[in-house]
Parts: C-alpha cells; sequence; structure tokens
C-alpha cells in the first residue's frame, strides 16, 4: 500500500471513529468518498478477523484460522440479509433512504463495530492467555460484541434521523438486524471452543434447530418448571 | 479557539439530522409507495404495473418461506402470498367501496383505488425487505417451527402496516362522514383478516383454519 493510500484510510478511520453523525449525514447525502467504503470494507474484514483469532485461540490450532474466517464471514452475511429491510422500513416508515445510502450507512456502522472489536481484542486475547475458563471468555465476547454493536447502533441512528417515523423505523429495523445477525452466527458456529473440548471443525454438525427454537426450547423449559413448581400450591 | 455561537446557529443541520421530509431522495421505494408521484400512474397500463411489482415483491417472500422445500414449496409460497393480496383487492375492496358509497362519504372510487395501491406497496415493500432474513432462517434451521415463527411474524408486520395506511387514506379523505368511514374501516379489517389468515394459513403453513 502507498503512502499516500495509507494516509487516506488513516484519515477515513478517524472520521469513522470521531464523527460518526457527520460520517451518517453524508451517506445519506450521498457525499461519502470511495475511498471511506474500501476502508470500511477492509475494517469490517481485517476487525472482525482479528477478533475471531483471539475468540478460537482460547482452543488453538486450525481454529484460529476457521474462527478468523467465520466472523467477518458472519459479518457481511448479517449486512447482505439486513441492508434490503433497512431500505424497505425506512420508506414504508416515511424516512425514504436510497439502496445506495442504506449500503454505506450499513458499511461504515459495521466498520466502527469492527473497530470496537479491534480494541477489545487485546483485553480478550490477554484474558484467554491468562487461563479463563470458557464460560467467561465468552462473557467477555458478549460484552465485547454489545459494546461495538452501540458504537455502530450511532451511526445507523444518526442515518435514519429525527422526525416522525424515525424511531419506528430504528426500533422494527433493531429487531431484524438482531434476528439476522443472531441466526448468521449461529449458523457459523462454532468461534469459541473450549481447551480440550469438542473437535475442531469449520461449522457445527449438530444443528439443533436455529436461534429461535433454542430460545422456545428454553423459555419452555423455564415456564414449565415454573409451573410444575406451582402446581402443588393449588 | 472556540467556536462563535452565531456562526454555529446559522449554519443548517445535515439534511439527513432533520426531519426527513426536506430529503428530496430519488428512491424508487419511495415511488413504489406513492404511485401519483409519477405523472403517468393513473392509467391502467401503469396500475398493472405496479400491481405486478408488488404481487412480485410479496412472492420473494412466500419464495423465502418454501426455501427450504423443493422448487414447488417455493412457487408454491410465492403464489400463496400474492394470492391474498389479490383476493382482498377483489373481494373486500370493492365491498368497501360499496359501503362508502352508500354512506356518502366523499371518496371516488380512484381514490380507493389509489389507497389499495399505496396499502399493498407498503405491505409488499415490508415483505420483501424481510425476504433474505426469512430466507435465512429457512434454510439455516432444521426445525421448520423457527422459520414458520418468523414467517408469520412478518407477514402479520405486512399486513397490519398495509391496514393502517389503508385505513388512514380512507379516514382523512371522508370529511364529514369520519364515523361511517371509521366503522366500514374496522369491518373491512376484520374481513380481511380473516381472509387472509385463511389463505396465508392454508397456503403457508399447511392448515385451515
Amino acid at each position: 500500500m502507498s503512502a499516500a493510500a495509507s494516509a487516506t484510510s488513516a484519515t477515513a478511520i478517524d472520521r469513522i471513529l470521531r464523527k460518526p453523525r457527520a460520517l451518517a449525514s453524508d451517506c445519506v447525502d450521498e457525499r461519502l468518498e470511495p475511498s471511506v467504503i474500501a476502508t470500511a470494507i477492509a475494517t469490517i474484514v481485517g476487525g472482525a478477523a482479528l477478533f475471531g483469532g483471539v475468540l478460537g485461540a482460547l482452543r488453538g490450532g486450525r481454529q484460529i484460522a476457521y474462527a478468523a474466517m467465520k466472523m467477518p464471514l458472519a459479518m457481511l452475511v448479517t449486512l447482505i440479509v439486513a441492508i434490503p429491510a433497512f431500505h424497505a422500513l425506512s420508506a414504508v416508515f416515511g424516512r425514504p433512504r436510497t439502496l445506495r445510502v442504506a449500503v454505506s450507512l450499513a458499511l461504515t456502522a459495521a466498520a466502527r463495530t469492527s473497530l470496537v472489536l479491534v480494541a477489545a481484542t487485546p483485553s480478550l486475547w490477554l484474558f484467554v492467555d491468562l487461563g479463563a475458563e470458557t464460560a467467561s471468555v465468552k462473557l467477555a465476547a458478549t460484552l465485547a460484541y454489545a459494546l461495538a454493536g452501540l458504537a455502530g447502533l450511532v451511526v445507523l441512528l444518526a442515518g435514519i434521523g429525527r422526525g416522525p417515523g424515525g424511531a419506528r423505523t430504528a426500533l422494527t429495523f433493531g429487531v431484524v438486524f438482531l434476528l439476522a445477525g443472531a441466526q448468521s452466527a449461529y449458523a457459523l458456529r462454532p468461534y469459541l471452543i473450549g481447551r480440550g473440548g469438542r473437535a475442531v471443525t469449520f461449522l457445527a454438525h449438530d444443528r439443533e434447530g436455529g436461534l429461535l427454537n433454542e430460545l422456545e426450547r428454553a423459555a419452555s423449559e423455564v415456564f414449565v418448571r415454573e409451573g410444575a413448581r406451582s402446581e402443588p400450591r393449588r | 479557539m472556540q467556536a462563535n455561537p452565531a456562526v454555529v446557529a446559522a449554519v443548517p443541520l445535515p439534511p439527513s439530522l432533520e426531519d426527513s421530509s426536506v430529503v428530496a431522495t430519488e428512491n424508487w421505494a419511495a415511488r413504489l409507495l406513492d404511485p401519483s408521484v409519477d405523472a403517468r400512474g393513473s392509467t391502467l397500463a401503469a396500475r398493472l404495473r405496479h400491481a405486478g411489482l408488488c404481487l412480485a415483491l410479496s412472492a420473494s417472500y412466500g419464495g423465502a418461506f418454501g426455501a427450504a422445500g423443493e422448487g414447488r414449496a417455493i412457487v408454491g409460497g410465492g403464489a400463496g402470498v400474492a394470492l391474498a393480496w389479490i383476493a382482498v383487492a377483489v373481494l373486500g375492496v370493492p365491498a368497501l367501496g360499496i359501503v362508502l358509497s352508500l354512506a356518502d362519504a366523499p371518496i371516488a372510487w380512484s381514490d380507493l383505488a389509489d389507497a389499495t395501491a399505496r396499502a399493498t406497496a407498503r405491505g409488499s415493500l415490508v415483505l420483501a425487505g424481510l425476504a433474505p432474513t426469512l430466507a435465512l432462517y429457512a434454510v439455516s434451521v432444521e426445525d421448520p417451527r423457527s422459520a414458520a415463527m418468523l414467517g408469520a411474524a412478518g407477514l402479520a408486520l405486512a399486513w397490519l402496516l398495509a391496514l393502517v395506511s389503508l385505513a388512514e387514506s380512507i379516514v382523512r379523505r371522508a370529511v364529514g362522514a369520519r364515523a361511517v368511514a371509521v366503522a366500514a374501516c374496522a369491518g373491512f379489517a376484520a374481513f380481511s383478516t380473516i381472509l387472509v389468515a385463511r389463505i396465508w394459513s392454508a397456503q403457508l403453513f399447511g392448515g385451515a383454519s
């Protein structure tokens, strides 16, 4: 990469981190430079791969490469699946955005998310290196992902803007994005395998039926248990 | 160096951060939602083209619903979702128009057709936007109940938005006959909701309600 290109990327990253609202307005006005889009894509892939690699480091070996490949893939699949929903919902709720705007907003938001993941990666690696339990690493990774998601959300909310329909667009798109993100991540699991745990495979073969099914099963277990507990009282 | 507050106040907010009504976006989705923007929107050919596009968008959701199955399931799902819109337009909307005319509500048949087109576009666009997410679930889970749950939620959302759009258009125009318009819309909502639930239940979920 030339010095000029590096400087352009560094400037773009700085803008993504420091000026989310200005960046969102550039996206909406279709004034975003192609260099920012290119940097955003590179950041999504690189940042998520780094984070995934550290998660894979808990098990080590091939799992590092697998998790580093799957984490950006999950993020990109989520974007591909969720962008049409953003386009449709924003139009229906009176906040029309072109597909080009939807794509640039989603990419810059995801790039900001990835940069926060990059910031969380060293701490997570140290945590793994200190011999943390799998469950603790899982919680730490979830926390990092949640914080990163909030950082990306700022760009999207600024892009949706204030005014009638803004809150409804944000809320419904948030639900769709969470469903899409959770399922694409679930379909590409495992990322995190405990030390001496199951054999390393690219994808889990024992598909239990999807995220919603898992939630339904967990909820029914809780409520059935509650029901069984309250029955003798009657 | 501190910014001069007077200068800051004079600088307009970026359009994205203000009310979106000031944002003039060349957006096919916005044109789909309001076909009257297009000068040719009132011709029969334009109306048919608009209806065809809406049905195709809806069918994409039905196709996603059947994505876990064979080609027949995809086609059947697509046809099933589109069929419900056609049934409501053929069976429900004319009845609504007759009731409104009996009450002498100031709503022309062309207004009713426009309102129906906008409502169908709204529902269809939501369905098309949600189709990739539904397809992801349909192809990546083994238990079809997860995809069915999500599919039903998407259909309900799209139907609700379409119904609200139609009712809003009619009640707004029914000056002097608001109470009749509200009552007619309530009856139409009850009838058409049962109708689409019956069609989607039979076509997509394999049941008959």
